[in-house]
């Protein structure tokens, strides 16, 4: 069973990016673009991490990330941050409300996979396809 | 001032300043006008007495005087020429001898009808009409007034007697002359001075009873001008020393008031202009309140903006960044090598790009006063690697070769890691973007008095000694103010000097035309005395004389460390020029530099995220240290760290 990332951006194309880059990594990667639907997946299937933006177009990233830790299962997910506000208040924002890592955009994508692997275990041999929200 | 003065009783007439003028008035002259006084009282005088001597020298005064003293001797000789009057008889002579003999009558004689003496009697020389039947002179016995003078001045009164009348009694008068006319003088003059006393001294009174009535009325109108109060206008007429002393307290009286009038006017012109002038004050204040907030909304606003405008340029790079990677990777099905190049062309240049992005960004907020620092303690070795993994690919793409050079026993320095790693990039990227193709850069690192130094060799074209002055030049102007990039050097060298500040560094150029080029800049030390000492050298690059507050803080019994509390308020509210000095030991050093008052340097110290503010007061007892205009960091330092091994809280937790 492959390890669930939820990955909440409103930018389709950054999202399909980091998804391409996630199931060749091996993990089962899942779109949300916006918050409210980043929370309604994270109830459908508990994710194992979830990478979040701030800028949402309904909510931002700090209150979906409140929302997720609101939830019993996803109390210990890891919740990385990803996004291009990047400044000091933005980080202790994000930490404040239950965020586990913190990265800006444009991020280096080794990086962005070792913190995953670091975070929720051993990557997949078997890339997986990634799966897309009907549009 | 009796302050009553100035309140006069509003229902007192106020004379006007123009109802009486000392200076027309005529000066009183007392000699003169009591000599005018004495010859009046002297006329009368003379007047009165001059009537009295006429008076008693008028003939009725004369008949009536004789008709009174001679009135005996009439009746004597009215009886002696009935009975007596016959010259024969010797009787009758010596009757008429004892006429003549009474009190003021000289002499006496008896005349017939035909105007001869009968009989004589008295002074017979004086007559020259000795005995009788002698005739008397003619004026005697002319027909007319029965009393006449004689030309010696003497008095004859001539009186029918007898039964028929035809004889007539002659008697002369003896008290007629100078003893008599002395006598009347001394009367009319006794009589003047009675009369003019008489007359003088009634209005004497009543000019008195005049002068005391006005002088009671100046009385009044002096106490009243000593309580405070306007007194009406003295009125006293009359030209005498009242009537002046009047006119000159009426003038003094309105002077006073005028004066006073003047002096509330003054007063209260004063009152409006202090109000006027307060009241400007506020508006300007105000104005000031007012554009400070909005001036701050504007800063606010244009950061907000700017970070807005780094977030639309950032996703988009992300995109390329990332598609870039995902088919360099061979995610998107397989490349070429050359499609593979050109692909870390694509991210070399949106690398670059979002370097800018943090460049222009870090420009912004240090314009406006918002960039924070979090200098902490870290290994070189940890900073430098930080950067190199984007270093790396940077040196691939430009086709240079990158070394690094770190030994192990360097010391730990005091530095922002973001603001550091980003020097140290933009120096390596400044480097590769000057090399040739197969050239090396190396990034080394060396101890140095302070702290560490870190230099970016190139081996390009290197520069003039003139460029390298310039360049120099620019670096110490942005130490007070960010100015536009060097030629060539584009925002980077600019914002990078400008970190090194922040990081209480220097940063040197060292260059030779065909040789290449060395970029170094240093950090400081994680030790007090070193961290000080570089914190001074900076301050002193500064343009003014400035003065430093610097204090210890000490963890409170069972409460948090205070170097996490500061380090909050040091990021919140601190400009790149103050210092926190975290210690490790549950004390935390804070310097603040530039012009802090005392007040200032509380109220931020009292900010939120402090303990409570009588700990931030307590505590914050800052130790000042004066800077002039020349001052040696290493003579300051020890100083300052002397204050602060010297004051109570933090004794002995400080090497001097």
């Amino acid at each position: 069973m492959p390890k669930s990332i939820l990955v909440v951006d409103d930018d389709v194309r950054l999202a399909r990016a980091v998804l391409l880059r996630l199931s060749a990594a091996g993990y089962q990667a899942v779109h949300a673009d916006c918050g409210r639907a980043a929370i309604e997946r994270a109830g459908d299937r508990v994710p194992d991490a979830v990478i979040l933006d701030i800028r949402l177009p309904d909510m931002d990233g700090f209150d979906v990330c409140r929302h997720l830790r609101a939830m019993p299962p996803l109390r210990n997910t890891p919740i990385v941050f990803l996004s291009a506000n990047a400044s000091r208040e933005d980080r202790q924002r994000a930490a404040e409300a239950g965020g586990t890592r913190f990265f800006a955009k444009p991020c280096s994508p080794p990086e962005l996979l070792a913190t995953l692997k670091q975070l929720c275990g051993a990557e997949c041999a078997e890339p997986a396809r990634p799966t897309f929200p009907a549009a | 001032m009796n302050e009553r003065l100035v309140e006069p009783d509003p229902r007192a007439g106020v004379p006007g300043r123009d109802d009486l003028h000392l200076g027309s008035m005529p000066t009183p002259r007392l000699g003169r006008r009591l000599g005018r006084w004495f010859i009046i009282a002297l006329l009368v005088q003379v007047g009165l007495s001059g009537a009295a001597l006429l008076a008693l020298q008028s003939p009725w005064r004369t008949q009536a005087r004789l008709g009174s003293s001679n009135g005996i001797a009439v009746l004597a000789a009215e009886q002696l020429a009935g009975c007596l009057l016959h010259p024969s008889n010797p009787l009758a002579h010596k009757a008429l001898d004892g006429i003549a003999a009474m009190e003021g009558v000289r002499f006496a004689m008896v005349l017939d009808a035909a105007g001869e003496v009968v009989l004589a009697g008295g002074d017979r020389d004086r007559l020259a009409v000795n005995g009788a039947g002698a005739t008397p002179p003619a004026w005697m016995t002319k027909e007319g007034p029965e009393s006449r003078v004689s030309p010696d001045g003497s008095t004859v009164f001539v009186e029918p007697i007898g039964k028929d009348s035809k004889h007539r009694l002659v008697l002369g008068l003896a008290d007629t002359g100078a003893p008599r006319a002395m006598f009347d003088g001394a009367i009319a003059v006794g009589a003047g001075f009675v009369g003019a006393a008489a007359i003088m001294m009634p209005v004497g009174y009543l000019r008195l009873r005049r002068s005391t009535g006005s002088f009671q009325e100046l009385l009044r109108a002096i106490r009243r001008l000593g309580k405070g109060i306007a007194p009406d206008p003295v009125a006293l007429t009359g030209e005498d020393e009242f009537a002046y002393l009047g006119v000159a307290f009426n003038s003094m009286a309105s002077n006073i008031l005028a004066a006073q009038r003047e002096l509330r006017s003054a007063n209260s012109s004063l009152e409006v202009r202090v109000q006027q002038r307060t009241e400007e004050l506020r508006l300007a204040n105000e104005s000031l309140e007012h554009n400070n907030t909005k001036l701050a909304e504007i800063t606010s606003t244009a950061l907000r903006f700017t970070d807005d405008v780094a977030h639309e340029f950032r996703t988009p790079l992300a995109v390329i960044l990332e598609f870039a990677s995902l088919m360099q990777d061979g995610l998107a099905g397989s490349v070429s090598d050359q499609q593979s190049q050109h692909l870390g062309f694509i991210s070399d240049a949106a690398r670059d790009l979002s370097r800018l992005i943090d460049d222009f960004l870090d420009t912004s907020r240090l314009r406006a006063g918002r960039l924070p620092v979090h200098r902490q303690r870290h290994s070189v070795d940890e900073l430098v690697y930080s950067a190199w993994t984007v270093l790396e690919a940077k040196a691939l793409g430009g086709n240079v070769r990158l070394r690094r050079d770190i030994p192990g026993d360097l010391p730990p320095v005091l530095a922002d890691l973001d603001k550091a790693r980003r020097i140290v990039i933009n120096l390596v990227v400044n480097a590769i973007k000057f090399s040739g193709p197969d050239t090396e850069v190396l990034v080394e690192a060396r101890a140095v008095r302070d702290g560490v130094r870190i230099s970016v060799v190139d081996h390009g074209p290197g520069m003039a000694k003139a460029d390298v002055d310039s360049l120099f030049g620019r670096f110490k102007q942005t130490a007070t103010g960010l100015k536009g990039g060097h030629k060539g050097f584009g925002l980077g060298l600019s914002i990078t000097s400008e970190l090194v500040w922040m990081n209480l560094g220097a940063i040197t150029v060292e260059s030779e035309l065909g040789r290449g080029s060395v970029f170094s800049f240093t950090l400081p030390a994680f030790d007090e005395a070193s961290i000080l000492r570089s914190y001074l050298a900076r301050l002193r690059e500064l343009p003014r004389s400035t003065r430093i507050r610097a204090a210890r803080f000490q963890a409170p019994p069972g409460g948090m460390l205070p170097e996490d509390r500061l380090t909050e308020f040091v990021a919140d509210l601190m400009l790149p020029r103050d210092l926190q000095l975290p210690s490790g030991d549950g004390t935390s050093v804070l310097l603040l530099g530039a012009t802090e008052s005392q007040v200032e340097w509380r109220q931020r110290l009292a900010a939120p995220g402090l303990p409570d503010h009588e700990t931030a007061e307590t505590q914050a007892r800052p130790v000042v240290v004066e800077l002039e205009d020349s001052w040696d960091p290493w003579e300051v330092s020890a100083e300052l760290l002397a204050e602060l091994a010297r004051a109570p809280e933090t004794e002995g937790m400080c090497r001097a």
